[in-house]
Formats: C-alpha cells, structure tokens, sequence
C-alpha cells in the first residue's frame, strides 16, 4: 500500500549538508501496523514527514520514490498533496497539547478535516466529530465538542487527535510517539485503541517509536533505524526471537524487564554520531561491540537472513544482498 | 466575567483620581502666573484681583483640587480661562475628531501593519521580509510633524491631489490618518510578525497542514488568530499613542480635536482646559487598557474560562 | 475561498476612498458658499469677539461693529479721524465736554434701530467691574468713569442722553487723544437689548453677537474657522463680497502651503514672520505683495537709574552705535523705515522733519571714553525667554556694542517674573516694539515717559519737567498746538535726552492670492483690518 524507495531526505544548514533520512525503503501493507524504531534523531521523524511531504527547510527530500497504492507522491503539485493529507494519510504527533490549536474547540478542529476532504457541511461534520468521539472513547462526547484543549486531560487529547486522524478513515496513519508524553496507564488505553481501530477500520498504522515496548505490543512489523539508516528490518516475532543486529539487541536489551533490575532506558556506549559527522564504515562501528575492522572501513548493505528479514551488518553478509523489504 | 470587569473597572478609579492630583499639583508649581498672561500688557491689578477672586485662584491647593474633583463628579470641569466657555463642552465638541482621526488612523496602522508583518513572517529573512520592515518602522522613526509637512508639500502643495488641512470629509483625513497610523503601523508589523513566527514553530501548525489545509488556511485559520492576541491587545493600547501622536497630528492638519485644544491650552497656559484634556485623555487610555483586557479575556478561551471559573 | 474574501475586501478598501474623490474632485477648487468670500488665515483662537474683552483679537470685530469715529489711512504715512456712527461732533472750547449727533436710520443686525441709549449701555457696560473689561483705559478720561470702576457708581455721570440722536460726554479734565480713543476697535457700540439678552454667550455664540457692521457674524467653529456674512442693509451700503472666513492654522508652513494650493486668498505675514522672506525674495510673489507700515516702533530702552546710563553721553554713545539699518536688513530684509524720535510715521503728529540719528561707532566710542568708559563696561539686557525674534536682536545688539567695547550678557527670564521687575522699574534693559492703541502721539509718549509710567516700563527718565510737560499735553485742545507740543517733546526727550534708542518700524506685509482685487491695508496700529472699502473684491 504504502511503499518508501530509497527515501533520501537532506538539510542543508550552515555546517553542511545532513543526510537525515539516507536510502531509506520501508513497505507498509495494507490492514497492518508497521513499527518504525531508533534513538531520536535516527531519522524516523523525517521519513515520517516525508511521506506527507511536510518537511520544512532547509530540509528537502533529494530522491527515492514514494508510492501510495502505486501512486508517486513525491513532486506531486501542492494542491494535489493537500487532497492526501488528512485524507488518506493522516498524522498524530507526540504532545497532544500542542498539537491542537488552543484557540479552538476541538470538535471544530475535529469537524475542520471532515469538511476541508468530505465537503460535509458544518453540521454533518459535527455529527460525525461525535461519533467519531464516541469511536475512540471519549465520554460524554456531545458535550466534549465544545471544549478547549486545555480543558482536557492528556490521554483526552490524544483521543481527539486519533479521533482528527481518523475522520476521514485514511488508509494510513502516521504516530509519531503517540503516547511519549502520556503515563503508562494511559498508553496502554491508547495503544489499545489504536489496534481496535486498525481492526475496525482497516487502517494501517506507521508506528513511530523508540520504545521497543510500544513495539512489541502493537506492531506486525518493525523497521529499525539508525542515523538515517534502517539497520534492520523483520516480522514482530522474527525481531524479538531471532535479533539479528548488534543494534537492535542493545534496544532490546534496554527495555524495562518486570522482574528485572531498572537499568537505563538505552544502555548502548557512546553517543549517536552527528549527521553531519558520520563515521566511515558502519554508522553504528564505534558504539558496535562487535565490529571488526572491515566496520569501520566499508558501509555494509542489507542482507536477506530470511524472507522478509533484512540485516545491515557484515556478520550477515553470507546471507547474501536483496534484505530490502520490498 | 461581569466581575471581572467591574473589578477591572473599580481600580481605574483610584488610577484616574492619582493622576487628576499629580496634575493638578503640578500645574500648581508650573513657574508663571497664567492671570497675568491672559490677561495681556494693558491690564490693570484691579481687574486680575477680581479675576483670581472668581476663580477662587487664592485659595490652598488641596481646597481648590478638593472642589475641581467635587465639580468633576458632576460632569464640570469650569471654565476655559481663554476661550471662556465650559471646559467640558469644549472636550465633548472635539472628542469626534480625535475619535475619527484615531479610528481612521489605527485602521491604516493595521492594513499596513498587519499585513506587512503577515507577508514578513511568511517570507521571513528575505527581502521581501527587510523591505516591508523597513517600511514599516520608518513610520515610527519619522516625526509627524515632519512627516506630515512633506506630505502636505508634495500630496496638497505640489501635486494638488489632497487639501492641505481641515476635517470636512473622508478626503481631507486621508493625510493626517496616514501619518499618523503608519506611526504606529511599526508596532504592529513587529508585533504581527514576531507572533506569527513564534506561533508557526507550534506543533498544531504541524497539524493543520497534517490535516491537509493549504498554507494560506493554515496562516489564515491557525496560526493567526493565536498570533493576533497579543496584537490586539497592543491595537487598544495603541489607543494612548495614537492620542498622543494626535496631538501633533492634528495641529499640522487643521483638526479641531482633542490635541489641537491641548496644544492651545499649554500655549496660553489655561490650566482648567489643559487639566481637562489631560484628565480626560487619561480617562481614555485607561478605558483603553480596560478594554485590551476584556477583549483579550474574549478572544483567548484560556483566560476566558478561568474568568467564568472563578 | 480565503483568497477571494481577501481580495473583496482588498478591492472594498481601495474601492472606498477612490469613490470618494471621483465625488469630490468634481467639486469646484473653492468650496462651495466660498465663491464670493476673502479667505484668511489665523494662528490663534481669538478669545472671543466681545470687543470689550479682548485687548488682541479684532479680525472679526471691525467687521461686525462700527464706532462712533473711524481711523482711516489717508495715504503713504499719513491718517485721519472719520465720522463713524457719530456724524458729527462738537467740542467745547475747554476741551471737556464732546456732543455727538449720532446717525439716523442704522439698524443693527437684528433690525433694532441705533440710538443714544446703546452708546450709554456700551460705556456703562464697560466700566462695570462684573463685565471685567478690558478695554476701559480708552474711555476712563470720562467724568463719573472712576466711581463706575470703583463700584460706587451704577451710571456714567459725564453722559447725558439729550434726545435719541445726541448725546453730550463730558470729561474729567481735557484729554487730547480722547476721539482717536473711541476709534479703537474696543469702543464699538454695541446694540443694549440684544448684548444683555446674550449674557455672557455675547462674543462666543455668533448670532448673539450683534452690531451695525458691514458684516454678521456667521458662524465659529473653534479650532478650525471663523467667518462673517454682507449685511445687505449696511448703512454706508453693502460689501461687494459675500463674506470674510478666517482659518484657524497654528502651522507656519503649513499656512503657507495652504495659500500656495489657493485655499486661502490672503496671507499675512504678521502672523508668522518665518514666512517673510520666502514671499519677498521669490520672483513669483513680487506682484503679489501689498504692503502696509506697520505702526509700531522698535526700541531699546536702558534703565537711568543703574550706572553708566545716567549719563546722557552714555546714552547718546549708543543711539549712536547701533547700526539700525544693518538691523532692519538682516531682521526684516530691509522692508521698513528707520525711526528718529518715537513715532512711527503714518502715526497722527509723526514728525517727517526730525533730524536723523546716524550709525557712528567712532563718534560712540569718543562720548563713551568721554564719560569716563574708554574700555567700555558690562551690562544685561533681558527679554523673555523663548523668544526667538527678540534674542535675535538682542544678539544683533551685542555684537554691535561689542564694536564700541561694551559687553552685553543676554538673560532671559520667565515671562511673569520679566513683566513683575518690569513693573519696579528695576529691569537693566530691555528690547520691545510699541504698536499704537489709537492713533494719536499720546500712546506712545504717555506710556513710556509720563511720571509713574517712565518707572513703570523701567527707564526711570530723570527729566520730570519734560515728563510732566508729557501728562499736560493731553490736556490740549487745540489740534496743531497738540501736535507741535508733542513734537516737541519728541526732539527733547529721545534725541536731547536720549532717554530710548529707536530703531525702525516695520512693513505690515500681505501676500494676495489671483483671486483677490483691490486688497488694501486699513490703519495699521492694529494687527487686523477693516476690510470694508471700495474696489475689494474676488475676481470673477
């Protein structure tokens, strides 16, 4: 349904130029939750925007292809673009405080989407911004429609915004760290919607986390990135059972056991290098504890370990290329 | 809301009633005796005697502010000493002046300042953006005066386009209300842009393009109204230094407002007409600041709802 | 659809004002009921037009009232007393008593006839203390005016009614200028029913403001304008023009733009003498200037009582060392007359054969090291502050004495503090112009050199045989006699005595816009005219 090809996204500051989102391919099926993971600043973020080509500058997206049910939307005319958005492609954002507009209801921010893709009139909008609520659980929704978002409460928000995201039953939404700022009772009520909505509505998900537990709960399918890179790429269960990737072993590794000791939420050595700085070989050789010199020397490719399984390191280079997820 | 308001409206009272005090005080200790210099060179002592009697000129400060307060309660403000008539009338005769050249003025202030700081804001950090900057702050550098002089030599002298003075229909407020709004029209841009640049790094822009409207709609329907509460608030505090610039305004353009009256006040030292206009311009800012207030407690839903909560 | 709305409302804004021009520019150039109406300019509020209470503001008065006797200029410096509302008197040969026989048939502007008992109301009104005029010096000479003032009387004891058309005024002792008193604009007669029904809206409220004038007053919005209307039943017979309109403009230049873009026909450079010189030195303007003299004389005055100026050489060392002529150039670009004595000429009794004061510095410099300075001494000269145009010539006169090696320190003083050590006789010295009240050689040499006065403007004159001689010629009946008498005086007090230093009097300049014919200067002691004569009118 959505497929991303060597997705190349740059910034062109004042230091150089910062290749966010370098090469990067990732395939959304339809009726699926896709997963797409890393520290922040690996990338995700961008690729996200790029699919709705949001990016602002000085970003730009330099090339690759991006095809939504085999449409190219990348040079696609504005106008056409603003058709897409909210539409068939809709996004929520981390902070469900500043992502609604303090200065309007939420029903009318809600409504505004309804009207600006389905030509409703004010008043449909409004009926449907109900059940829309009454969809993702808001209570007492009629009377929630005239309410300010600083009259709600966090996991109320985030509601709305699903609900907003929703309106128009795209066929894939994008979360950027939908439930980062919510507590954890409340991720799990909205992490639970989320899959109950992808269920009714048949409407894909690209999860964007750096939370291997949001991963675990919700997603068919991850991509890991790395520093503008996918690193990894498997089913759910291929990527919990069968890690391949000293990368993703450390993320998984930093998740918070039930029983275990409460260690850091990362606990990789070193820093993510600067875009603008990147090391030869491997982006990830100098915090690897496994890399050997070739790491450091040459940029490994993806190799297939298993159908549908990629992997970006020379420990798997005997597997042999074609690990893009296409 | 409503008490809200009146408590709003209780604390300018003390405000206006300081100021009428320090005026009155100062005015008092203001060198030169405005009897002698009204009444000119031939004059005899006999008839400034009678004058200052009348005037109750003899008595202690605080008796006489005890009776211009006492005297204001009732809407009288006494007597111009230079044009003899009811300093009250006088105000209530050029007040729609002001009012006019103000409305008309603020009105200029904001199709240039608005838009400029929109248009700056959008295109920000091009020329497009320094241009109309610039354009816009010369107005607050520029004296009115002088201003106001150069345009009535080349739009009214040289050009032959506009009159050079007077207040007889919208055409003759065209100069002074440019003038004089483009003076504060600076502000505003300023003011516009830096909100609406501040206000477009929120994520609920993010959203609304998200949602798939147009830039435009995005600037138009989310970001500007965030950004025009604060400008709002400035357009009715504008209100004082519109006022003020009015004063200049109107004597270079033959205005019989507000201003006009005070400039010829502190000419011929006419203290009861000067404390008037002052009061009452005082009045005015402050009703001004009131309205700022409640206009923005209208407009933003955060300090509504607190308002009506508490 | 944003777009659009925005565009509507773009097109709406500029669609508004373009309409109305295209209104209003098909309008004449001339306002509409301006046609036919001499358009002046002013800037400064009058106070109001009650004659009696104003000492400055006259532009509306000469138009709506008339006097018993007028002053009229005859010609180049020279003036007379006509019959005004009076049309003829008589004086008894003691010079105290004056019977008029006041003119038949006038109607004042509500309809009322004009007769004895409204010249009775406009004396008695006068003198009334609760009136608070301030104009009462001009007729205070009349018997019975003191105890008026005073409070003790209700009635003017020295006028008598004799019938509807004559009265006899009698005076408390003779007092020369007293016909020339009555020509001022401050003695109009006023109409008694109509001016006690006004009250004190009398002067403010046009159509209450009632008098037998070639014109009524029409209308007054402060701040912006003033204007009167033809009274068709005038009795010398109506004006040609429809009306007179004075705009209230506080701006120099922006009076001047608006006599250059024809919004006013007449600009007067008495007003705003930063204006002068562009008139008088563009090609343009050469035919277009009407110039009156102006009748006032420039004057420096020393204080006789402070040292060295008690000593007449003194004196005489600097009326002879200042170049009044260089002062006039640079001041006034040379557009006036140089002044001898104290009256100006166009003045009553102004003496054309008094000899000249000449520009010595030399000749200066020898009488100061005669009396004992050869190196010259310190001295103050004060004026009020801010006052440009004075420190202008106090610093002319600086300079110049400097060349005869005294040094002159400028001190400026608070207006009310000046005129208060003024008032004790106790300023060093000082700068000043004299504009006649009336037209008669007693307002100049009464105020400045009669006993009391002489101390009272600070020169503390010495001489008192001629100070007094000053006090006695008002007493004089005889016309040429008066006038000899105060001639005179004149040589003896400013050139033997050197009691002042006279400089010059200036040129009463008007710019008159295409529209305008036949624009004269009327009487120029004072600031505004009478603008009732034949040939003035707007071209058609």
């Amino acid at each position: 349904m959505l497929q991303i090809r060597n997705l190349k996204t740059h910034f062109f500051t004042r230091g150089g130029v910062a290749a966010a989102v370098d090469d990067v391919s990732i395939r959304i099926p339809p009726r699926s939750i896709v997963g797409v993971v890393g520290e922040s600043g690996c990338g995700k973020s961008v690729t996200a925007l790029s699919v709705l080509q949001l990016v602002s500058r000085p970003g730009k997206i330099v090339s690759g292809s991006i095809l939504l049910d085999g449409e190219e939307l990348i040079g696609k005319p504005s106008k056409q673009m603003r058709r897409i958005r909210g539409n068939k492609i809709s996004m929520i954002f981390q902070e469900p405080m500043t992502s609604l507009n303090p200065v309007y209801t939420v029903g009318r921010q809600v409504a505004e989407t309804m009207i600006l893709h389905r030509g409703a009139s004010k008043a449909e909008a409004m009926d449907r911004t109900v059940e829309m609520f009454r969809a993702v659980g808001i209570p007492a929704p009629e009377k929630r429609l005239k309410s300010f978002p600083h009259q709600l409460s966090g996991g109320l928000r985030q509601r709305v915004m699903i609900a907003m995201a929703m309106a128009c039953k795209p066929s894939l939404m994008i979360a950027d760290e939908p439930t980062t700022a919510l507590d954890v009772t409340i991720e799990a009520q909205i992490l639970h919607l989320m899959k109950e909505l992808e269920r009714d509505m048949g409407t894909s998900i690209m999860m964007i986390t750096h939370n291997m537990g949001v991963v675990a709960e919700l997603c068919d399918y991850v991509y890991v990135m790395y520093a503008g890179k996918v690193m990894e790429h498997a089913g759910i269960f291929d990527l919990f059972d069968h890690t391949k990737h000293p990368y993703t072993q450390g993320l998984l590794n930093s998740i918070p056991k039930p029983s275990g000791v409460r260690g850091r939420l990362f606990n990789i050595e070193g820093m993510v290098p600067s875009l603008l700085r990147l090391p030869k070989g491997c982006r990830f050789s100098p915090r690897c504890e496994q890399a050997v010199r070739e790491c450091f020397e040459s940029e490994p490719g993806l190799y297939a370990v298993s159908p549908g399984h990629g992997v970006r390191c020379f420990l798997y280079r005997d597997c042999g290329d074609g690990g893009e997820a296409i | 809301m409503a008490r809200y308001i009146l408590r709003r409206f209780l604390i300018s009272i003390p405000v206006l009633v300081g100021v009428a005090l320090i005026l009155f005080l100062l005015l008092n200790v203001v060198p030169g005796d405005p009897v002698t210099l009204m009444m000119g060179e031939h004059i005899k002592p006999a008839l400034i005697e009678a004058f200052r009697a009348r005037m109750h000129l003899d008595d202690p400060v605080l008796v006489r502010f005890g009776r211009y307060m006492l005297g204001a309660l009732r809407g009288d403000f006494g007597v111009s000493y230079k044009l003899q008539r009811e300093v009250s009338g006088l105000i209530w005769q050029a007040f729609p002046h002001t009012v006019k050249l103000t409305i008309y003025s603020a009105f200029v202030s904001w199709i240039i300042g608005i838009p400029a700081g929109i248009f700056s804001a959008v295109k920000h950090n091009t020329l497009i953006d320094r241009s109309l900057m610039g354009f816009s702050l010369m107005g607050v550098s520029l004296p009115i005066f002088w201003a106001g002089l150069l345009m009535q030599y080349v739009f009214a002298s040289r050009l032959g386009w506009l009159p050079v003075t007077g207040y007889y229909s919208i055409k003759y407020y065209i100069m002074p209300s440019v003038v004089l709004g483009w003076s504060s029209a600076g502000t505003v841009a300023r003011l516009t842009r830096s909100n609406l640049l501040e206000i477009m790094k929120n994520d609920f822009i993010r959203t609304a393009r998200a949602k798939g409207l147009s830039e435009p709609s995005v600037v138009a329907c989310h970001a500007l109204k965030n950004a025009m509460l604060p400008v709002i608030t400035v357009m009715a505090l504008q209100v004082a230094g519109l006022l003020g610039g009015a004063v200049m305004t109107e004597s270079v353009f033959g205005i019989p407002g507000i201003g006009r009256i005070a400039v010829d006040a502190i000419t011929h030292r006419d203290m009861p007409l000067l404390q008037g206009t002052i009061l009452f311009t005082t009045a005015i800012v402050i009703a001004g600041n009131l309205a700022a207030d409640i206009m923005y407690a209208f407009l933003d839903p955060r300090i509504r709802v607190e308002q009506a909560n508490s | 659809m944003l777009r659009r709305i925005a565009v509507f409302f773009v097109a709406v804004m500029l669609a508004l004002p373009i309409c109305a021009f295209v209104e209003e520019f098909a309008e004449a150039a001339i306002a509409p009921g301006y046609e036919n109406v001499l358009r002046f300019a002013t800037n400064d509020e009058p106070n109001t037009n009650d004659p009696q209470k104003t000492t400055e503001y006259y532009a509306v008065n000469f138009q709506v009232f008339d006097r018993l006797v007028e002053a009229v200029t005859t010609g180049q410096g020279q003036s007379d007393l006509v019959p005004g509302l009076a049309e003829s008197w008589e004086i008894s040969p003691d010079g105290l008593t004056y019977t008029f026989h006041l003119r038949k048939g006038v109607k004042f502007h509500n309809g009322a006839e004009f007769k004895a008992k409204d010249v009775k109301y406009t004396f008695e009104r006068m003198l009334l203390p609760e009136t608070e005029a301030k104009n009462q010096d001009f007729i205070d000479p009349i018997k019975g005016a003191a105890e008026m003032m005073d409070g003790s009387a209700k009635e003017l004891s020295g006028l008598e009614i004799v019938d509807d058309y004559t009265i006899k005024v009698t005076l408390k002792e003779p007092f020369g200028p007293f016909l020339a008193s009555l020509a001022t604009p401050g003695v109009a007669i006023l109409n008694k029913e109509s001016t006690e029904e006004a009250g004190t809206d009398f002067g403010l409220v046009p159509e209450k403001t009632i008098g037998t004038g070639a014109y009524i007053f029409d209308k007054w919005v402060l701040h912006d304008e003033f204007k009167v209307r033809r009274n068709d039943n005038y009795w010398r017979g109506a004006p040609e023009l429809d009306g007179i309109s004075w705009k209230v403009v506080m701006d120099a230049d922006t009076m001047r733009m608006m006599f250059e873009a024809g919004e006013i026909d007449v600009f007067d450079t008495d007003l705003v003498p930063s204006q002068i010189s562009y008139f008088t030195k563009s090609e343009k303007y050469a035919d277009k200037l009407v110039v009156g003299n102006r009748m006032g004389t420039y004057y420096f005055t020393f204080n006789h009582d402070i040292k060295p100026f008690g000593d007449v050489r003194v004196r005489k060392a600097f009326q002879m060392a200042v170049d009044r002529k260089g002062m006039l150039d640079a001041l006034f670009d040379g557009r006036g007359e140089l002044v001898h004595g104290i009256l100006p000429p166009g003045l009553y009794g102004y003496n054309k054969a008094l000899p000249e004061i000449p520009y010595d510095p030399a000749k200066a410099k020898a009488l100061l090291a005669e009396a004992g300075y050869p190196d010259g001494f310190e001295m103050t000269l004060t004026q009020i502050a801010d006052n440009p145009s004075t420190l202008a010539r106090g610093e002319l006169f600086q300079a110049m004495m400097a060349e005869i090696g005294v040094k002159v320190t400028i001190d400026q003083m608070d207006e009310a503090a000046w005129y208060a050590v003024r008032a004790d006789g106790k300023l060093p010295a000082y700068s000043g112009v004299w504009s006649a009240d009336f037209n008669d050689p007693d307002n100049f040499l009464y105020t400045f050199f009669a006993p009391g006065n002489t101390v009272r403007r600070s020169f503390n004159f010495k001489n008192d045989a001629l100070s007094n001689r000053v006090a006695a010629a008002r007493a004089i009946v005889d016309p040429a006699s008066r006038v000899k008498e105060y001639q005179d005086l004149e040589r003896a007090i400013i050139q033997d005595e050197a009691a002042w230093i006279p400089l010059f009097t200036t040129q009463h300049i008007f710019v008159v816009g295409d529209r305008v014919e036949g624009f004269k200067v009327s009487w120029n002691g004072w600031s505004d005219g009478w603008h009732y004569y034949e040939g003035l009118r707007i071209k058609k």
